[in-house]
């Protein structure tokens, strides 16, 4: 009870002793310093409030531990100074002493985060209301904390090795910007991933999850032990007369290093666990399945079970195929986190084996020219690469390449789209899917699926024929909302709500344009369209005959609607607000373009620039550009008026004959070739010519008879008059 | 004046002359004496610190790779960032160690209290130029012919900014420890940060010019302007840090 007083007293003096210093009021204006810096205003409505708060944490967790390394040797070591000597000829024990000035000293630490702290927290609550602070909280706790308690563990031992608070800084200030200036953070936080650690408003730290979980224990459990060590030390360094430690702390000492020791161990062998599996190397070509063969296979049926709990996937496959050959390999890409268990047939006799990506089936001599049905069962759970999310290293393949795993499992949100690598032939077409799902039934589900059955432990999805790309999003976590006929499923937090309206609200507007323009199949006015934001994913994906379109969550759109020369152009076209209009319109019809079979060649150009970065397969679709950039533009005319579509045109007239001003001066989202937009030019003399209806015919004719095929010029202009009778002006 | 007379006073000219060089020597030797005192008692720590940062400097020499360019490099990161860091954390206890110990080491002091910063941190400043000078002298003939005038002025730059902010801080907020939080700061962004920070601060201001210009492959035209202005600011901050230090004077001198 007395060491409990004792302990409690020293905290609170030296939390006392410390906030009266200048110096704990000058590290918290440095916090606010590192935090205002950490800042960028101009993206902040547009940003979640979890990449906020890791933004800060993150900056202050960098800097932090130098403030720290320093208020903390110099208030453990105040005692140690000459003329303090009789402070230790008082009978508590040192030990507890020593605890009480760590507790003392984090208190101070968290006095001076204090007003940073209710500064970003009120620019939080400004942005997305008063709920966002307990994500701040929340993110702090694990980002932040940790970092600092190590540190300050660390000064404590380095500080009673060396005895002197100028050592003891300078060594720990060299030896933490030296990590720093080698692109390390002092716990390694951000050392796994140098552009940080994914951070999402609907699945959290996502796939960095697990690996933010142990590298944050391990530092706790390292600044435990730095705290036993310097325990130990300070009895046999200090100079004090203290009665013999008594059994019951030798054995709670004892019995702490050791439980302390194991656990860093287990943390430590399981980050490493984790962090090879998430570091798994990408394809050599991450676009090759783009081009691979389904010819072998005459149907394809998948019947998946997801269990939300285990967060594991549970599938079996079954194709047909009439051998032709004694011995067929079969190239799969099947997620690293999912493996084959078994490999069936019917009939009976066909022996199968994985070697390395390629399904070897050996079939016996009478199966020849039979048909054959293979059965392949599968389970795991769907592993995440950092490749697919993470910016660092990444080629430019790799940047283009579609989110490859293609699905998303937790406990609370769960999403899966159709070409994903969590089926072993995702390249090719599926003639049945079923997809059960155990777990929480969530309010909001998306689902594209034809039959719905549900069962007391599962619901049931049954797709009868080959699937759109969207399968399913669904999330605890969802914000579900109404905007005129279409429903939203969006992220909590993850844009400001006056920001919100200027993100969303062409969504709506663009799908009922395409519904009323390019569908050829009407669907009722009275089935509401219905947008989720998804996480990980790269692209839009549309399913027009459910009206579901998946957003993909973090995609950066601040240098469209921010943008200061924009905003001082008296030009309609510059207007970010309409640019972004403009941009939405291209991004939605790509979508829709790309609805039946993806078409990485159209929408890679949403978000990146293929042919500037000199991927090869992007070139050639001169045709596909034109239209799709002048439809998308004429669709987005109830947004943007008719006054930037002149503006535009203008513009890309003026472009053909100087390229560089174009650029320059029109932030369009995609950089068009001078043959496009001479293209583009003509088309408007179409437009302009014949009636719309005749415009919007040929777009869907096009669309029906060569879907991604990109035509020649010269047939392009056959096309034309053949389908609206007017030649290309 | 007979031949007698002018031997004598020759002599004695002679004698005068070799006592006022006895005299000089005495006093050049007590004032050296007095500079090495005062480094002993108002910064123990220096004594070991600069020759222990000199001897962890000589770490380069076992380097084997031969580029040039990251050569400099790292003989800039040793004497433009680790030397003035550690001058930086010694000069700023100098005096304020003393008087926030509150002991009466001062009542015994005959000098005016801005005399003796002035002198600790000369001598401090000579005794750190001896052993950068040393350091950089080996650096020539053992590692890279460099020019030792112009690093150790380089040195001396970015040291006496860094002394003058924390210095200045220390005393306006009397505590020693804003003056390394402050100082520390803008040392650690300028090499955490550095492509920011040489921006935010410019060719003029950036705290380790050499090294910067080296790592980013940068020509070094303006590093004259550079190291004068840090040096200006940096004695313009010293200057206030002594304005500050005499109105905070004992009450008895």
């Amino acid at each position: 009870m007395s060491h409990l007083k004792t302990l409690v007293i020293t905290a609170y003096y030296e939390w006392k002793i410390q906030i009266r210093q200048r110096s704990t009021w000058v590290v918290a204006g440095l916090f606010f310093l590192v935090a205002w810096m950490s800042i960028d205003y101009a993206k902040l409505p547009l940003d979640s409030a979890i990449r906020f708060a890791l933004g800060t944490a993150q900056g202050m967790g960098l800097f932090g531990g130098l403030f720290i390394v320093i208020i903390g040797a110099t208030g453990f070591l105040r005692e140690f100074k000459p003329g303090y000597n009789f402070l230790w000829t008082h009978s508590f024990s040192t030990r507890v002493y020593i605890l009480g000035k760590f507790l003392g000293i984090c208190m101070t630490a968290a006095t001076a985060l204090l007003p940073v702290g209710l500064w970003v927290a009120s620019l939080m609550v400004n942005l997305h209301g008063f709920q966002s602070v307990f994500l701040q909280i929340k993110v702090w706790s694990v980002v932040l904390a940790p970092t600092l308690v190590f540190i300050l563990a660390v000064t404590f031992l380095v500080g009673l090795l060396f005895r002197r608070p100028l050592w003891t800084s300078l060594v720990l200030l060299l030896v933490i910007v030296a990590t720093l200036v080698m692109n390390l953070d002092i716990t390694h936080l951000i050392g796994f991933a140098l552009y940080g650690i994914y951070g999402s408003s609907l699945i959290g730290y996502g796939p960095d999850n697990l690996l933010v979980t142990l590298n944050r224990f391990f530092y706790l459990e390292l600044s435990v032990l730095s705290l036993l060590i310097v325990l130990l030390l300070a009895r046999i360094l200090t100079t004090r007369q203290e009665n013999k430690s008594s059994p019951v702390w030798k054995l709670i000492w004892g019995t702490l290093t050791v439980v302390n020791l194991i656990a860093i161990f287990y943390t430590a062998s399981n980050f490493q666990i984790e962090s090879n599996r998430l570091s798994e190397n990408p394809p050599s070509n991450p676009l090759e399945a783009e081009a691979m063969d389904c010819s072998f296979m005459r149907s394809y049926q998948i019947d998946l079970v997801l269990n939300q709990k285990t967060k594991s996937l549970d599938g079996e496959v079954v194709f047909l195929l009439q051998p032709n050959a004694i011995s067929q390999q079969i190239p799969i890409r099947l997620n690293g986190g999912l493996n084959i268990s078994k490999i069936e047939s019917t009939p009976p006799g066909v022996k199968g084996e994985v070697v390395k990506n390629t399904l070897v089936l050996n079939f016996p001599a009478e199966l020849k020219g039979r048909d054959v049905s293979i059965t392949l069962k599968y389970a795991g759970s769907i592993n995440i690469p950092r490749y697919a999310y993470d910016n660092l290293f990444r080629s430019q393949e790799l940047s283009v390449a579609p989110f490859p795993p293609g699905g998303y499992v937790d406990d609370k949100t769960i999403f899966l789209v159709r070409d994903g690598n969590w089926h072993p032939f995702s390249w090719c077409a599926l003639d049945q899917l079923s997809i059960g799902w155990i777990g929480v039934p969530n309010s909001g589900i998306v689902q594209t699926a034809d039959r719905m059955v549900s069962y007391p432990d599962r619901v049931t999805l049954i797709w009868d024929q080959q699937p759109p790309l969207p399968l399913l999003a669904t999330s605890q976590n969802y914000d579900t909302f109404q905007m005129t006929e279409s429903r939203f499923f969006v992220s909590p937090d993850n844009i400001s709500d006056r920001e919100f309206e200027v993100v969303y609200n062409s969504y709506p507007v663009l799908l009922k344009q395409i519904d009323l323009f390019l569908q050829e199949e009407k669907r009722s006015s009275s089935q509401p369209y219905q947008i989720a934001t998804v996480p990980l994913l790269k692209y839009s994906l549309y399913d027009p005959s459910t009206r579901i379109y998946l957003l993909p969550e973090s995609r950066d759109v601040t240098h469209l609607l921010i943008n200061e020369n924009n905003e001082k152009s008296q030009t309609v076209i510059n207007s970010p607000e309409l640019l972004y209009r403009r941009w939405v319109a291209t991004d939605v019809l790509r979508a829709w373009w790309c609805s039946s079979n993806p078409c990485l060649q159209l929408q890679a150009e949403v978000g990146y620039h293929p042919i500037q970065f000199g991927i090869s397969g992007f070139e050639g679709k001169t045709v596909l550009d034109a239209l799709i950039s002048y439809a998308s533009l004429q669709l987005a005319e109830p947004l943007v008026g008719q006054q930037f579509i002149a503006e535009e045109i203008a513009a890309r007239q003026h472009a053909m004959e100087d390229p560089i001003f174009f650029t320059s001066l029109v932030q369009l989202p995609s950089l068009y070739s001078t043959e496009t937009n001479s293209l583009v030019v003509q088309l408007h003399g179409l437009w302009e010519q014949a009636d719309p209806e005749t415009f919007w015919q040929l777009v869907r004719e096009y669309h029906r008879q060569f879907g991604n095929t990109s035509l020649s010029e010269e047939d392009f202009a056959r096309f034309v008059l053949k389908v609206t009778g007017f030649e290309l002006p | 004046m007979s031949t007698e007379e002018k031997s004598t006073s020759i002599e004695g000219n002679s004698n005068e002359g070799t006592t006022d060089l006895k005299v000089r020597s005495a006093r050049l030797v007590n004032l050296i004496n007095l500079l090495c005192y005062e480094i002993k008692v108002s910064a123990p720590a220096a004594v070991w610190m600069l020759p222990l940062t000199g001897i962890a400097g000589l770490v380069l020499l076992v380097d084997v790779q031969e580029e040039v360019s990251e050569r400099i490099e790292y003989i800039a990161l040793f004497s433009e960032a680790i030397f003035p860091l550690v001058i930086m954390l010694i000069a700023n206890s100098l005096v304020l160690r003393e008087r926030e110990e509150n002991s009466l080491a001062f009542v015994t002091v005959r000098s005016k209290l801005t005399v003796l910063w002035l002198r600790r941190l000369g001598a401090l400043l000579a005794f750190y130029l001896i052993c950068l000078g040393i350091l950089l002298i080996i650096y020539h003939i053992f590692y890279l012919p460099l020019q030792v005038g112009q690093m150790l002025f380089a040195s001396l730059a970015t040291s006496l900014i860094l002394i003058g902010l924390s210095s200045a801080i220390s005393l306006l907020l009397k505590e020693m420890n804003t003056g390394y939080l402050v100082g520390s700061l803008w040392w650690a962004m300028c090499l955490i940060g550095s492509r920011t920070a040489y921006v935010v601060f410019g060719p003029y201001l950036y705290l380790f010019y050499f090294w910067f210009t080296a790592r980013e492959s940068l020509g070094t035209e303006t590093w004259l302007y550079n190291k004068l202005a840090l040096t200006g600011l940096g004695l313009v901050l010293i200057v206030i840090s002594t304005l500050l230090l005499r109105r905070t004077e004992r009450f008895f001198t």
